[in-house]
């Protein structure tokens, strides 16, 4: 195809898309357009502040496991570390307290 | 500007009444263009309320009251895209949109003056959205911005995000692949 060619269906094509931008109707909007509007803005708003609660109560969660843990981590091991003050059982401890007893009775010959 | 810069700023502030306002002034052109994007008249409040639906949630975002035309173009031409990637066009609701618009033109072409010049415009539509059903969707959504929407480089820039010259490439390519595609229905 040579320029005038090319030319003419150039110019062709720019007169129909004048004609089709005349052809095209002005499109109204319905009378629900903005009840319907504001009822999608509506839901929309509050299924992000569901999801904003959601999000929250996740983070909460996350926290509280997290410092649990952590909590856990640091204290396990010193509890751990140090030795507890009863080492001995109750019965043991019974058995010493009864030989030291022993051990400072005056001998029977001298009481009488 | 259909609208002053300070009502803008008022929505943009959470002022709902100002919101209203916004809505009201730019529905019946944003419903036009969609109703030009996507095709199908039965779907286009839908999209429409779709976008203002956008533009009420990302208006925090918007720089500046001065670029708000553009911003609307780009949340329009979005929801377009999505609508357009959801329908994948269905054939065959297109065949029983063409049919309906052979019936009305058998029907005008036997009444009178208003029927004829209904019947050419129905015909110039049915033309142009049959050579634009021959390119690509970002083709066909460009050169309508351009073309019939009468949108500025300037504008088009705001909205694709690009410079003007890669716009131009995009336009002279989409613009020749229309060509084409119109000289193979012309032959």
């Amino acid at each position: 195809m040579d320029r005038m060619d090319q030319d003419r269906v150039d110019r062709k094509l720019d007169s129909l898309w004048a004609a089709y931008r005349e052809a095209c109707p002005e499109t109204e909007p319905s009378a629900h357009f903005m009840p319907q509007l504001w009822q999608r803005i509506e839901t929309k708003r509050s299924a992000l502040a569901s999801s904003w609660f959601r999000l929250w109560a996740e983070v909460w969660l996350v926290a509280t496991v997290t410092l649990a843990i952590v909590m856990g981590a640091i204290l396990i091991p010193r509890f751990q570390s140090n030795p507890p003050a009863y080492q001995a059982s109750y019965v043991d401890v019974l058995a010493a307290a009864d030989s030291a007893n022993d051990s400072v009775l005056p001998p029977s010959g001298e009481s009488e | 500007m259909l609208i002053e810069f300070e009502l803008i700023e008022k929505a943009r502030s959470g002022d709902d009444g100002a919101f209203n306002l916004v809505v009201k002034a730019y529905r019946k052109r944003i419903l036009g263009t969609i109703a030009r994007l996507i095709g199908r008249p039965e779907d286009v409040e839908d999209v429409g309320q779709e976008v203002f639906l956008r533009l009420y949630y990302s208006l925090d975002q918007l720089r500046a009251a001065e670029v708000f035309e553009p911003w609307l173009y780009r949340l329009t031409v979005n929801a377009a895209y999505d609508y357009l990637r959801r329908q994948k066009r269905r054939k065959e609701s297109r065949m029983s949109d063409l049919s309906e618009q052979q019936v009305m033109m058998a029907d005008a072409s036997a009444g009178g003056k208003q029927q004829t010049e209904e019947v050419r415009r129905t015909k110039v539509r049915e033309m142009v959205q049959s050579l634009l059903d021959k390119v690509s969707e970002e083709d066909r959504i460009l050169l309508l911005l351009k073309e019939v929407e009468g949108l500025s480089l300037k504008e088009l820039e705001q909205i694709y995000k690009v410079n003007e010259n890669a716009l131009k490439v995009r336009l002279f390519r989409a613009r020749q692949r229309v060509l084409k595609a119109f000289e193979a229905g012309e032959v």
